[in-house]
């Protein structure tokens, strides 16, 4: 596993991400603005499942024209972090917030999983009028995960191995 | 060529001495008003965005070595300025330039690099005027 | 201006707030963590928005619905952002004002929120020009853009 992770760190393409003057800014962008879509979309269904906004609108309408837009955005998010991963890899592994990260993206992922086969089941009952507990806890759950995803990414930076 | 007993030397330090320790620090934390200098062999390079790093053993009176831990900027921003990947190699010795970190500890953001030779490598670390 | 921003940052450089910033290993990554969460509810809203101007979201919402629904979400959140952004200017004054990079920043979002006025208007008169929804997107992104180049366009 180490020497897979050692020959993908070697290859060209992590290499000039680790060492060119603009793949890596570039990429880092990428991610950022991917990551802003992330959260930012998915507040907007997390602050409807909590029955804190966008009142108005069936919760059903509202995730089937703003979920895709996650899920691009998430799409390159990973994308572009998975780039500037091999560029340092066993570095990386080595980062608690790092691992902690994707330990919470995973997490994120279970409570949509978990509010898609239980809570949505009866959507119909409840798309229009105020959310069952089970959507404000799903709601509520999401948006703290993934703002805590945020700041694990933004800690990783602060406290990278070295030497 | 550094000779082999150095070089037992060295392995030794690095398996009694800790780990360099971590870490990038936030710009703010280091005093760029004020570079101070310290006389150093380098260790390890790692020439890598977004910031680079260089561990350098420096001797202590008592013999012993100690290691320091410094940053720098991106390999564009040290491109930029002249240097290359091969522009400070490990084990090479020279005198190295460093903010400080304001709350003290073997770190520093590197700014500039002297050799023995008269050559120098350096970057600015503030926006020059 | 460089010289006007050259005494700023001199003076911002002797304030207590700036030595307390400068001595705190937490200050700067909390700054940077909220603002960059306020920059994603902001960039989110502006880009929902204009998708939806272009017709690529919320179809079935009328658009007076989701600019009511995107733009309070991206006002109420610009004092935030500035809020930390002027925190880690007077934590480290030089390292921004004196930056090529957050100069760039800086009129890129002037440009981004006159965009994101006019399209409130053009939004409230009955329709949304797709080329404005489109140049609005770019240059939101641009902030987020040269917002990151700051660290690689100068050293420190």
């Amino acid at each position: 596993m180490n020497q897979l992770i050692t020959l993908i760190e070697e290859s060209a393409i992590a290499t000039s991400v680790r060492e060119g003057d603009l793949l890596f800014p570039l990429i880092e962008t990428l991610h950022i603005l991917a990551v802003s879509l992330v959260f930012g979309s998915i507040m907007v269904v997390d602050l409807r499942l909590l029955g804190a906004a966008s009142r108005a609108r069936p919760v059903s309408r509202l995730t089937a024209s703003i979920l895709p837009v996650t899920w691009v955005a998430f799409v390159v998010a990973i994308g572009a972090g998975g780039l500037m991963f091999i560029s340092k890899a066993h570095k990386y592994l080595e980062n608690g917030y790092f691992d902690a990260k994707l330990v919470l993206i995973a997490a994120a992922g279970l409570n949509m999983m978990v509010f898609h086969l239980l809570t949505a089941r009866d959507i119909a009952t409840w798309d229009t009028g105020a959310p069952p507990l089970g959507a404000r806890i799903a709601g509520g759950l999401s948006m703290a995960l993934w703002i805590s995803v945020i700041t694990c990414g933004r800690l990783i930076g602060f406290t990278m191995p070295v030497g | 060529m550094i000779s082999s007993v150095r070089r037992k030397l060295l392995a030794l330090a690095g398996v009694v001495l800790p780990l360099a320790a971590s870490a990038h620090h936030s710009t703010a934390n280091y005093d760029m008003e004020h570079l101070v200098p310290l006389e150093g062999t380098v260790r390890t390079v790692s020439w890598t965005n977004p910031h680079i790093t260089f561990v350098i053993a420096a001797a202590k009176v008592g013999g012993e070595e100690e290691l320091w831990t410094f940053e720098a900027s991106s390999p564009g921003v040290l491109g930029r300025s002249g240097w290359t990947k091969q522009s400070v190699r490990p084990g090479d010795q020279a005198v190295f330039y460093y903010a400080p970190l304001r709350a003290g500890g073997h770190g520093g953001l590197l700014s500039k690099v002297a050799f023995p030779d008269g050559r120098t490598v350096s970057y600015s670390l503030t926006p020059v005027d | 201006m460089e010289h006007l921003l050259g005494h700023l940052s001199h003076y911002l450089a002797g304030t207590a707030a700036c030595r307390l910033i400068q001595s705190s290993a937490w200050m700067i990554p909390a700054f940077q963590t909220v603002h960059i969460l306020a920059i994603s509810v902001i960039f989110s809203s502006a880009i929902l928005l204009n998708l939806r101007v272009l017709g690529l979201v919320e179809r079935d919402a009328p658009l007076a619905q989701a600019a009511n629904r995107f733009l309070p979400a991206l006002w109420t959140t610009v004092p935030l952002a500035v809020a930390t952004g002027v925190l880690m200017i007077v934590g480290e004054p030089r390292r921004a004002l004196m930056n090529e990079s957050f100069h760039l920043k800086m009129l890129l979002l002037l440009i981004a929120l006159a965009a994101t006025a006019l399209t409130r208007r053009t939004v409230r008169a009955g329709g949304g020009g797709r080329a404005l929804a489109v140049l609005s997107m770019l240059v939101w992104a641009g902030v987020i853009f040269a917002g990151r180049w700051i660290a690689y366009s100068q050293p420190g």
